[in-house]
Order: C-alpha cells, then sequence, then structure tokens
C-alpha cells in the first residue's frame, strides 16, 4: 500500500487502528477532518455513506483490487467541487482515497450535455415539423370541404341558368338572354375556380394517386389541341406540335390536365393571330416537354411567384385574365411525376413552360 | 406549548427524465433563481437544508441525480437510504411521465413503497404541455400525488418540496 502514497495528489485515509481512520498527510484544505470513524466522514460527505455501504463488504472480503464510486458534487466551504471515493484492498490494508476531479467531471459533463441537447433539438425539430403538417392538412382539409360546399349550391345556379338561357321556363326578351349569359359566363368562371381550388386541396393534402402507363404522348396532344380547337380558331391562333410522336410512361389524364393548362394559357396569352408550339423530346434519362406562345412573356423577377398558389393576380398585361390556380396545380403535378418545370423566354418572344420529368421505372413508378 | 425535538435527518432524492428541471428546482427552492441554460448533471449533486415543517426542524440532505437517458438509465443504488423522491417530469415531453413511471416501478422493485411526489415541471410554457388531464387523472387515481411546478416562475416549487417533507414524518 506504502508505494501509492506518494503517487497520489489527494486525501488518502487508512486505518490506523481497526475503526480509526486519519487522513494520510498532507491533508488538503477541503477536507477538513482530522480523523475518526467513518461514518463521521460520512457527515461531511453524504455520499460516503452510501459507498460504504458497499465498500465495507469489499474490504471485508480481504481481496486485492478497488472499488469506485460515483462522481458528486457538492459545497465544501463556499465553493462546489466534483468528488470521486476508491475503496482500495491491498497489502492486507484498507484504504479509502477520496479524489477531487473537477476538471474530469466537466469533462464528462460536457460530453453527456452534447448527447442531450442534440437529442432535446432533434426532438423540438421533429415536433415542430409534426405541427406544420398538421396545420398544413387542416387547412388543405378545410379547402376541401369548403369547396365542396361552395360547388353544390352552383351547380344549381348553372343548372337553373341553363334552363333559362335554352328558354324552358318561356321566351326571354333580347335584354334578359343577355342577363342570363351574363350569369352563366360568370358561374361557369366561379366553379372552374372552386375546381381548381378543390383540385389542388386535393393534391396538397397528399390525395394524389398517380396511374401510371405507357401511352403515345402524341394522342393526348390530340385531345387537348381537340378541346381548345374552337378556342383557338376564335382568336386565329394557330398550334403546331412539333416532336410529340413519343412514348412516355406516366399518369396519362394528369399529363392531359398539365397540357390543358399550359397550351390553354398559351392560346390565352398568345396575341391575335399569334402562334403557340408543343413540342415534346425523350432521352434515356429524361423526357421533355414545351409549349411556347408569342405573347407578352413573363418576367424573368415573376417567374418564381407564379406557381405559387396564393398568387392569382395577373402577371400579363391583360387583366381580366389570369393563370388562375392552373399553374399551381401544374406544378404539383409534374413534381408528383417527380419532374420539374421553369419558364424561359421563347425564341418568338414570349413565355416558355419546359417540364422535364425523368423516364420512370416502369416496374415501379 | 411546543416540545424540542431533535432535528430529523433526511436524505431525499430528485429523479426523472433528462433535461425535465431537476437542477432548476433544487436551485429554485434553495437560492430563489432560474436560469435558462441547460447544464446536465453527472452523477449527483448534493445540498443540505434546513426546513420547519409542523413545528418539526428536518435537515434535509437532497441529491439531485443525473437525468435518465436512452443512454444511461438512473442508477437505483444512489436512492439507498432515502426517505423520499420528488419525481419530476416535463410537462412540454410526454415521453418523461413514461419515464417517470418506469422509474417509480424500479424504485418499488429495490427499495420498497418509497414516499414520492410527482412535480409536473415547466409549466409556465403552457401553450407547449403535451401531458394530457387524462393521465394526470389516471396516474392520481393510482395514488399519485402530482404539483404542477415551474422553476422559473416558481409555482409550486416550495409546495412540492415541503409536501415531500411533510410525507417523511
Ligand atoms: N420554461 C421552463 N424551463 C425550465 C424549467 N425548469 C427547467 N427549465 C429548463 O430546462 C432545462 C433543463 O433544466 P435542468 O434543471 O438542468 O434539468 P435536469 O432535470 O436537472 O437535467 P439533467 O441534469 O440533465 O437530468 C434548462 O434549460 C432549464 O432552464 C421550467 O420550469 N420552465
Ligand atoms: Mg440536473
Amino acid at each position: 500500500m506504502d508505494w501509492i502514497l506518494p503517487i497520489l495528489d489527494l486525501a488518502v485515509i487508512e486505518p490506523v487502528t481497526p475503526g480509526l481512520w486519519k487522513p494520510s498527510p498532507p491533508v488538503p484544505d477541503w477536507l477538513g477532518w482530522a480523523g475518526g470513524d467513518l461514518q463521521s466522514l460520512g457527515n461531511e460527505f453524504p455520499m460516503l455513506e452510501t459507498f460504504l455501504l458497499d465498500a465495507m463488504p469489499f474490504w471485508d472480503r480481504g481481496q486485492r483490487g478497488r472499488l469506485r464510486s460515483a462522481i458528486w458534487k457538492q459545497k465544501v466551504g463556499p465553493a462546489e467541487a466534483a468528488f470521486r471515493a476508491d475503496a482500495i484492498f491491498g497489502d492486507g490494508k484498507r484504504a479509502l482515497l477520496l479524489q477531487r476531479i473537477d476538471e474530469e467531471a466537466e469533462e464528462m459533463r460536457r460530453a453527456y450535455q452534447g448527447a442531450r441537447d442534440l437529442a432535446l433539438t432533434t426532438r423540438k425539430f421533429d415536433k415542430q415539423r409534426a405541427q406544420a403538417e398538421l396545420i398544413g392538412r387542416r387547412k388543405d382539409d378545410f379547402l376541401a370541404s369548403m369547396s365542396h360546399e361552395l360547388r353544390t349550391p352552383l351547380n344549381s345556379v348553372v343548372g337553373f341558368a341553363t334552363l333559362l338561357e335554352q328558354q324552358r321556363g318561356g321566351e326571354l326578351t333580347g335584354k334578359q338572354q343577355s342577363f342570363v349569359s351574363n350569369i352563366l359566363t360568370a358561374s361557369r368562371h366561379l366553379l372552374a375556380l372552386i375546381n381548381e381550388v378543390l383540385d389542388l386541396a386535393r393534391i396538397d393534402a397528399g390525395r394524389l394517386d398517380l396511374c401510371f402507363e405507357t401511352f403515345k404522348f402524341g394522342d393526348c396532344v390530340a385531345e387537348v389541341l381537340a378541346i381548345l380547337g374552337p378556342q383557338a380558331a376564335g382568336r386565329h391562333v394557330a398550334i403546331d406540335a412539333a416532336g410529340v410522336d413519343i412514348e412516355i410512361f406516366a399518369d396519362r389524364l394528369r399529363w392531359k390536365q398539365i397540357l390543358l393548362n399550359l397550351v390553354g394559357n398559351a392560346v390565352k396569352f398568345a396575341p391575335e393571330q399569334g402562334s403557340v408550339l408543343v413540342e415534346a423530346s425523350s432521352g434515356d434519362a429524361v423526357y421533355e416537354v414545351a409549349v411556347s406562345d408569342d405573347g407578352p412573356g413573363i418576367p424573368p423577377q415573376k417567374r418564381e411567384a407564379i406557381f405559387d398558389r396564393f398568387s392569382i393576380a395577373s402577371v400579363h398585361g391583360a387583366p381580366q385574365e389570369s393563370h388562375g390556380l392552373g399553374l399551381a396545380i401544374t406544378k404539383r403535378l409534374v413534381e408528383a411525376h417527380g419532374g420539374l418545370i421553369r419558364i424561359e423566354t421563347a425564341s418568338m418572344g414570349g413565355a416558355r413552360f419546359v417540364v422535364t420529368v425523368p423516364c420512370a421505372d416502369r416496374k415501379s413508378p | 406549548m411546543s416540545e424540542t425535538r431533535p432535528p430529523l435527518q433526511k436524505k431525499i432524492c430528485l429523479a426523472g427524465a433528462f433535461g425535465a428541471g431537476k437542477t432548476s428546482l433544487v436551485r429554485r427552492f434553495l437560492q430563489g433563481v432560474f436560469d435558462e441554460r441547460y447544464l446536465t448533471t453527472v452523477g449527483v449533486k448534493i445540498d443540505k437544508y434546513s426546513l420547519l415543517v409542523d413545528e418539526r426542524q428536518i435537515d434535509l440532505v437532497i441529491w439531485d441525480l443525473a437525468g435518465e437517458d436512452f443512454l444511461a438509465p438512473l442508477q437505483i443504488s444512489y436512492l439507498r437510504g432515502a426517505s423520499g423522491y420528488l419525481l419530476v417530469a416535463d410537462a412540454t415531453r410526454k415521453e418523461t411521465l413514461e419515464t417517470a413511471e418506469s422509474i417509480v416501478g424500479r424504485i418499488a422493485g429495490t427499495e420498497g413503497a418509497l414516499p414520492f411526489v410527482l412535480a409536473l415541471n415547466k409549466v409556465d410554457l403552457a401553450g407547449e404541455c403535451e401531458v394530457s388531464r387524462e393521465d394526470l387523472d389516471r396516474l392520481e387515481t393510482a395514488g399519485w400525488r402530482i404539483l404542477r411546478t415551474s422553476a422559473k416562475s416558481g409555482e409550486g416549487v416550495t409546495e412540492a418540496f415541503e409536501d415531500l417533507a411533510r410525507r417523511l414524518l
């Protein structure tokens, strides 16, 4: 045992006679104990009381070795200090080592602190995200049910106005006919808008299930042009298609919706006698679809906001015409396919919407 | 007509999940201050404090134990010789109440039925509370004494320690 004393820079208390313990010199200031039984030391250091419950039987076994206590902090005088105790047995002697370990304890504390701070921060972050998702979902549910509520009465407005227009309820004067036609135009517009809100809310609420199939993109373009034909012809806008006879693996109905929106906008914003071009191309990894017009175009600083569902305002010159929610929906549909949509300036001067989509894996889309 | 009885010395422990506010509750109780910073406890921090309960002096030896987390479970052996414990849960983290329940079970398993009081702490953060009325009702029905505390505002802190001290008499 004696060999260990010189290399200890701390208080060692060893039994002088059985039951009488004494600090081994030099006695540090903080110890404040001149000797006696171990219980009296326990009054100063409550941790020792508990530790001795294990230390006593350890010493009594009489086997060479060491038993270590946990770290504790307590006041010594006015200041707080960290301690650790060791019960030691060797050369037939018992010793109790009381060590001040302020630095070691602080190092250990810092290690724990790092892990716990991280755990708390992660938790906080997860909670905020979950809350944001919940609020978003509630909002979408609200929009969905609200739109549904609005649609029902509006359908009957459109229905009865249509009956009036068809003069089912009796003949109308010229003035009455024009009033009814105004009612119909406005309520159909409103209905279309509500359908868009509903669609958007459904998509945002995560209720968009894509149904993938392989189809000829050209067929889809032809269907869309058939629908928009009259509108384009009315304004003498020419629609051309180039390279559209590719095959793609995607949701056909949703692609029709994307095209209806993009080509519909192009027709709307092209000038009288203007032109619209639908192009497609397909590579190994991606296929690309672009719709251009020769209208006023979209300035770069407005290109981002135009896909925002809250930016219904017109970015073009024509005040009564807007992109509505269509572009917000289009963007989400493109993204649901794993693709991206961007706006460029068309070589013919107007806007050019370019959709790039990775070729989906046909087995697991 | 008060007879003079010798002071009682009692060891009590604070136990619960990490970061629930054990150290902050002790600080508020002993020094009347609060710190927003989180300095985790390693091992044990021991303080002494004397208080009068029903005209009887009790010398408390307060063991503020390191909180439990997924890496380090509570060392039940610290509770040896304790007369009771203040169980601390964080009202803004539901899982700390589960930790508290599990601790009660483990302590009862080794130390027997020690008196304890649950401090449901951080009640100043009312908007972030995650503990439901039903949870508390269930525990109270099971005989738990629950006090709502805030080391930050001081609410319920003295009451919690005194309530526990009274149970030690
Ligand atoms: N708002 C608020 N914060 C509190 C309250 N009590 C503690 N805190 C904060 O919670 C964090 C953890 O407090 P501590 O007292 O260190 O928690 P502990 O239970 O001792 O933690 P461990 O020692 O790691 O087990 C600190 O940032 C405190 O400032 C409270 O009542 N209200
Ligand atoms: Mg602590």
